[in-house]
């Protein structure tokens, strides 16, 4: 149940930031973009908040939700995933980047380069962290 | 790493479900290990061992040209 609270807490804070959003987009006649985004994020908070709400009348399944949050598959499913975007973002970044060096859009290559080398000390830095750790 | 878990579960006559909630596993996980496509961590084959009251051996058979 202490998972399921605290799920919903995080989907309540959503919707409340998209709330908010919204409020301040429609008061102050701002872009549409951030009114859509609020409206879209608090649409997102409500509906998980009622999900969960479902969701807390069937002790069965909150009972598999809470196996679930720490099951060992699981974790190493959300591990391997992380690490296959992980490589992917960091191909993509760099297929990006030689793109913009061809098109002359020197900047925006820097930049990407930059945020690519950032993501590769960032790696290095917790592999180094974990190695100790383990 | 093979494993007698299939077997083992259907002796004792026990379904996927109950050998996941036993052990403290989604069904899932049940499926994907006796399939052969997931090994189980070191808690967890403790866990299948003493919920069959077999070794960890009985269990898991160890084949080193897999690895």
């Amino acid at each position: 149940m202490k998972i399921l609270k605290r799920k919903m807490l995080y989907s309540g804070v959503i919707a409340l930031a998209g709330a908010v959003m919204l409020a301040v987009s429609l008061l102050t006649g701002g872009d549409s973009y951030f009114g859509g985004m609020g409206g879209a994020l608090l649409a997102v908070g409500l509906a998980k908040v009622l999900q969960y709400l479902q969701l807390g009348k069937d002790p069965q399944k909150v009972r598999e939700l809470e196996i679930a949050q720490h099951e060992e598959r699981l974790v190493f499913l959300a591990a391997k995933s992380c690490q296959a975007v992980f490589y992917l973002s960091i191909l993509a970044e760099y297929a990006a980047m030689m793109v913009l060096a061809v098109l002359h859009n020197t900047d925006t290559a820097a930049l990407l380069g930059f945020v690519v080398c950032a993501q590769l000390l960032a790696y290095l830095g917790f592999r180094a962290y974990y190695n100790r750790r383990y | 790493m093979k494993n007698n878990i299939a077997q083992l579960r259907k002796e004792r006559q026990v379904t996927q479900e109950e050998l996941a909630a036993a052990v403290g596993v989604t069904r899932q996980t049940i499926i994907s290990l006796e399939g052969g496509r997931y090994t189980a961590s070191l808690p967890l084959a403790f866990r299948l061992a003493a919920y069959f009251g077999r070794s960890i051996e009985e269990l898991f058979v160890y084949e080193e040209d897999a690895q």
